[in-house]
């Protein structure tokens, strides 16, 4: 097969970023600002030694970063003092456009990372950070740039290789290859780290569970084009081995998200009304017991929205983003 | 709630510590006048960042580049590598002199574990394997580098940073030893840094031989009856009746088994083994004769269980000179003074020793406090200022 996806063309290695003279020189030149959001939960175990390397590194040896922000979900170990310890912003997802409400997920604190937050750009380790932010500050049409790495697993007899995230591998791909071909060629879809433009993320919805990665990816496709995608290899990220029940879930949110966008560009049309509870069977004592969850398909909409964000970013303000882990 | 309340305490009871330490830290500054405060996070960001890179590997490359992308993201130009794998940063005095005052640490970390040694951070703890170690003394060069690249400090000698290995010690010949044999400088001390403790003062450091044991016995089904005794018994055999040696002077000799390693896992018999010893003692030539009585009795033993054995010696370091480290001595202790630091005596082995042999003024200084356990491993973060502060008094005492 001769035809090769066009975000084949935007793929970079992290290195090609690694100068930071460089980068500071092309930030200057765009006037960009550029923040970086953690969302946590109960993460105080890593998130001290994040905040501390890049806030040495890319905030105060070289000044590429302009904020680091800490949106929290609710933790209860000491994740809010650790983070704020080592200079972070840190905010409680909870206190962020209060009238709002608010959801439990990593996509809600996303969401409203872009409320808190001041500056363009973001994501985590220094070469995350230079790695994804480079291909925004260098090329003006790339709105949008996702992490891809290799993937040991964290386990108990050390540290492991594995192949491509298996969600992606045996759902997104699949899909991808039915639906969206020009999106197959995106090595990590479901990769957490990324960076954005603002006026670029701003205007698409998020869904605050699990479907936030490819909800974005298909709106930035029909919104912007393929071209505004940019993916980079960051050459590897030790993850923990996540239990096939808890991938199971996943998907069930993937999936949901994913028929969502095919409802709303008018690609397919679902007959039935899909159910809310993911269902898995547990053996027990010679016979199987039922454990549905409820995986929420809440979608927060376009933040560009909400009236508090409108006034607080003015059109003319409008070039940023953040997300991260 | 519980769980709440508790975790409000620990963050109270945190806030008042690092409130206690930034008092401390003010006073230290004006005391000392350098503000080293915005260099500290850089400190404990290098640290774990070199901290993670894979050791020991060959040259240490990855280690390696590292330390020289960093020295040119600072700008520093004068930088020499040579083929051992040393890495040489002349920083120029104030003024013209041929003298000059090295600094050194180790890149090498023979503990380095992929999953142990990624580190974690509290508000005052950074936890990992070999955070103790040379990854703070690396740390601390590269961020002095900076320092005086900032223009914040200058000294009357020419000032050294090496970044070396001391594998093979006093054996084959570390990069260390090569570094030493070539240079041409005149100089007038040299120091070594590492991590933990902070206050320990190496006035007459014992010297120290490692001893690698490698056993291998015959092969067998774990039920065969009249087999070869196991890797394992041989090595413990061997523990066991070096223990039981009297040395002509016990206070001043010591045996330790740092490590004993046997066995394919579970399931398998263990037919080969390895065993790494430490010998210690206050005087080079009784280091020599200890070691002696080693060879000889594990030969003895390796004999008598029919075991094949081979002895190899990985390190020597020789015992320090405690009348030319009199003067760090003498200074070092006067830091800890002004910095309000608890100085005590330390003899554990010393690498600067190496240099005492030939004729250097050298003294080892770490920087912060911590522990190292078989479990844990860490350095405390408050302490790390006075302990920075410490390297650039010394300096101006002896520089």
């Amino acid at each position: 097969m001769s035809w090769k996806p066009a975000v084949l063309r935007n793929t970079f290695h992290h290195s090609r970023y690694a100068d930071p003279r460089r980068l500071l020189e092309l930030k200057r030149r765009s006037g960009l600002s550029i923040s970086l959001a953690f969302p946590t939960l109960n993460e105080g175990e890593t998130i001290g030694k994040e905040i501390l390397v890049l806030k040495a590194e890319l905030m105060e040896r070289f000044p590429l970063v302009d904020e680091i922000a800490v949106i929290d979900s609710g933790s209860t170990d000491e994740t809010r003092t650790i983070a704020g310890r080592f200079g972070a912003r840190v905010f409680s997802s909870r206190d962020i456009l209060k009238a709002y409400g608010s959801y439990r997920g990593k996509g809600e604190n996303l969401w409203k990372s872009l409320f808190v937050l001041k500056g363009d750009i973001s994501n985590i380790g220094p070469k995350f950070v230079y790695g994804l932010v480079g291909p925004l500050l260098e090329r003006g049409e790339i709105g949008y740039v996702k992490a891809f790495y290799e993937r040991p697993l964290r386990s108990v007899s050390g540290i492991t290789p594995s192949g491509e995230g298996r969600v992606t591998e045996i759902l997104v791909r699949p899909l991808f290859s039915l639906f969206y071909p020009e999106l197959s060629g995106l090595i990590q879809p479901l990769s957490g780290e990324y960076a954005g433009r603002r006026r670029l993320v701003e205007r698409l919805p998020f869904s605050v569970g699990y479907g936030v990665e490819i909800g974005h990816l298909i709106d930035i496709f029909h919104q912007h084009g393929i071209d505004s995608i940019a993916q980079v290899d960051l050459d590897r990220r030790v993850h923990r081995n996540q239990p096939v029940a808890a991938l199971s879930r996943m998907a069930f949110g993937i999936l949901n998200t994913f028929l969502n966008r095919l409802e709303r560009y008018g690609e397919a049309h679902v007959l039935r009304r899909l159910a809310a509870e993911h269902i898995a069977l547990a053996a027990r004592g010679g016979g199987f017991m039922v454990q549905a969850t409820a995986v929420p398909a809440n979608e927060r909409p376009p933040m560009i929205d909400i009236p508090e964000y409108a006034a607080r970013f003015p059109p003319e303000s409008l070039t940023a983003y953040v997300p991260a882990t | 709630m519980r769980g709440k309340l508790v975790v409000r305490f620990a963050g109270i009871a945190s806030a008042v510590r690092r409130f206690l330490a930034r008092r401390r830290s003010s006073r230290v500054r004006r005391r000392t006048g350098h503000h080293v405060e915005q260099y500290i996070n850089r400190l404990i960001s290098d640290a774990i960042q070199f901290n993670e890179i894979p050791s020991p590997t060959p040259r240490e490359e990855q280690r390696a580049a590292f330390i020289t992308r960093r020295l040119s993201e600072l700008g520093v130009s004068n930088v020499n590598e040579d083929k051992e794998g040393n890495i040489l940063v002349q920083l120029p005095a104030a003024g013209p002199t041929q003298e000059s005052v090295l600094l050194f640490a180790t890149v090498e970390n023979e503990d380095y574990s992929p999953l142990e040694s990624l580190v974690r951070l509290s508000s005052e703890r950074a936890s990992g394997k070999g955070m103790t170690g040379n990854s703070l003394g690396v740390a601390a060069l590269l961020v002095l580098a900076e320092y005086m690249q900032s223009g914040a400090a200058a000294f009357e000698c020419n000032v050294g940073l090496l970044f070396t290995c001391l594998k093979g010690a006093g054996v084959t010949g570390s990069a260390l030893e090569r570094y030493l044999d070539r240079r041409t400088d005149d100089l007038r001390a040299a120091f070594y840094l590492t991590g933990t403790p902070l206050g320990a003062v190496a006035r007459d450091p014992v010297g120290t031989c490692r001893l690698a044991i490698t056993v291998r016995t015959r092969d067998r089904e774990l039920f065969a009856s009249g087999g070869a005794s196991s890797a394992v018994s041989v090595l413990s055999s061997i523990a066991h009746q070096l223990g039981g040696i009297r040395w002509d002077a016990a206070d001043n000799t010591f045996l330790n088994v740092a490590r004993l390693e046997a066995g394919a896992g579970y399931g398998n018999f263990a037919a080969e083994g390895v065993m790494e010893l430490e010998i210690f003692a206050r005087d080079t030539g009784r280091l020599e004769t200890s070691r002696d009585a080693v060879l000889a009795t594990t030969r003895s033993i390796a004999r008598q269980t029919g075991a094949s054995i081979h002895i190899e010696t990985t390190g020597l370091i020789p015992a320090g000179d405690a009348e030319l480290r009199r003067p760090l001595v003498e200074a070092l202790r006067g830091v800890h003074g002004r910095l309000g630091i608890r100085s005590r005596p330390a003899s554990r082995p010393d690498p600067t020793a190496l240099l005492n042999a030939r004729g250097i003024p050298a003294l080892s200084i770490a920087l912060t406090t911590g522990r190292k356990t078989f479990r844990e491993e860490y350095i405390d973060l408050p302490p790390l200022e006075s302990g920075f502060q410490q390297l650039l008094l010394l300096l101006e005492a002896v520089a």
